[in-house]
């Protein structure tokens, strides 16, 4: 009865023992009458097969498998060219969506800051601003208006930043940058139209609002 | 690996099929080796051998440039055969049925190359790997005819070293259980 050593005879065949395996394998084979038998067949499956000659195919086989890919290719390319168009439809489609969906977020952010230019603008005109309680409407308070104005869009622009650097260090590493521009793009439309709907609401310092609402 | 293989295969994804013939002309005796051993049949190897090509020219694009084309080859013409055989139920071979290689021989379209392969010691190499499962003959055809590393042959067949290792063990030992009786079917 032969040992269990089927495996590294398998192993030596291919070269894949080590030397001390290689040594342990011999020495065995040397005291085992079994084990020597079962070896000199696995040399002798070994010698059949690796004397084996290499099948070609028949002459004109490049011209044969020619003749077919031309046969083929028509169908081949018919069906290409339909999923070329399906492609361009894909991509049509998803650029008009995109599209569509910056131009609502563009109006969405810009509407919020005409409506706040606006209100105060007509604050000053109509005498209600206490701006114009204390001074006559004048270019130089119309000036300061605006100014103020652009700083507080300036403090919310930087808040956001702010907000948004610690947001995109976590999506940076979903792997996923798009979501992170709506993300974004929600965030900054939110803290827009909060800030036009707590000025509508009477609130006169809203120039901290937007950092109030971050911090 | 030849000269210009690289700028072959590039003009081949871009559809330039004289650069494809190439391909072809340089490695079809491989594909239609593994095929044939596979099988054993020259009409099915035949086949075999243009449908993996057909499936390279197709999926040329998926090729990693760096990775050895012949082993991409084989290794679309090893699931080719795999599955073709698992379709059709032809595992095993009985050793007693002298008429299967017989028949295989006969329904072969073999050219000169072919005709060398009906010798005896042909015959005893087909009928050693028909008694074998087609998961077992895969590695040993790759071992044996084309030289794969145990490496190699995993990648190709898309399993782990250590089954490779396995599958070609179980293999010889079958074939050792039987060695005997092949030659001597072989002698008669």
């Amino acid at each position: 009865m032969a040992h269990d050593y089927g495996e590294q005879m398998s192993l030596m065949l291919d070269g894949r023992l080590t030397t001390q395996e290689r040594a342990a394998l011999e020495a065995h084979l040397a005291t085992c009458d079994a084990c020597r038998a079962r070896w000199a067949a696995f040399q002798q499956v070994d010698r059949v097969l690796a004397d084996a000659a290499q099948a070609a195919p028949a002459p004109g086989f490049a011209t044969r498998l020619a003749a077919r890919l031309a046969r083929e290719s028509q169908a081949l390319d018919m069906g290409r060219a339909r999923q070329a168009r399906q492609a361009t439809r894909r991509r049509v489609i998803a650029g008009i969506g995109v599209f569509a969906t910056g131009a609502v977020a563009l109006v969405l952010l810009v509407v919020p800051m005409l409506l706040t230019a606006w209100d105060g603008v007509s604050d000053l005109v109509k005498g209600a601003s206490p701006l114009l309680n204390s001074a006559v409407a004048s270019a130089p308070s119309l000036l300061g208006y605006w100014l103020e104005s652009v700083a507080r869009w300036l403090v919310t622009l930087r808040a956001v930043g702010e907000a948004s650097e610690s947001i995109l260090s976590v999506l940076a590493h979903s792997g996923r940058p798009i979501l992170a521009g709506y993300v974004l793009m929600l965030l900054a439309i939110t803290v827009a139209w909060v800030t036009v709907i707590r000025s509508a609401s009477g609130r006169q310092n809203t120039t901290t609002l937007p950092v109030l609402i971050w911090l | 690996m030849y000269d210009n293989e690289l700028a072959d295969i590039t003009a081949a994804r871009r559809g330039n099929t004289a650069a494809f013939t190439r391909l072809v002309e340089a490695y079809q005796s491989p594909v239609y080796n593994l095929a044939y051993r596979m099988l054993g049949n020259g009409g099915e190897a035949e086949e075999a051998a243009q449908e993996t090509f057909l499936r390279a020219y197709t999926q040329l694009a998926t090729y990693r440039l760096g990775r050895k084309f012949s082993s991409w080859l084989l290794s679309i013409a090893s699931h080719y055969c795999i599955d073709l055989l698992r379709r059709r139920r032809l595992t095993w071979l009985s050793i007693e049925d002298d008429e299967a290689p017989a028949e295989a021989l006969a329904s072969a379209e073999l050219g000169p190359e072919g005709t060398m392969l009906q010798t005896e010691q042909e015959q005893t190499v087909r009928k050693m790997l028909g008694t074998l499962p087609p998961d077992y003959r895969l590695p040993v055809v790759l071992r044996y005819w084309h030289d794969l590393s145990y490496e190699e042959i995993a990648e190709a067949t898309h399993s782990t070293v250590s089954a490779v290792k396995s599958r070609l063990f179980r293999a010889r030992a079958m074939l050792a259980d039987r060695i005997g009786q092949f030659q001597v079917a072989a002698d008669g």
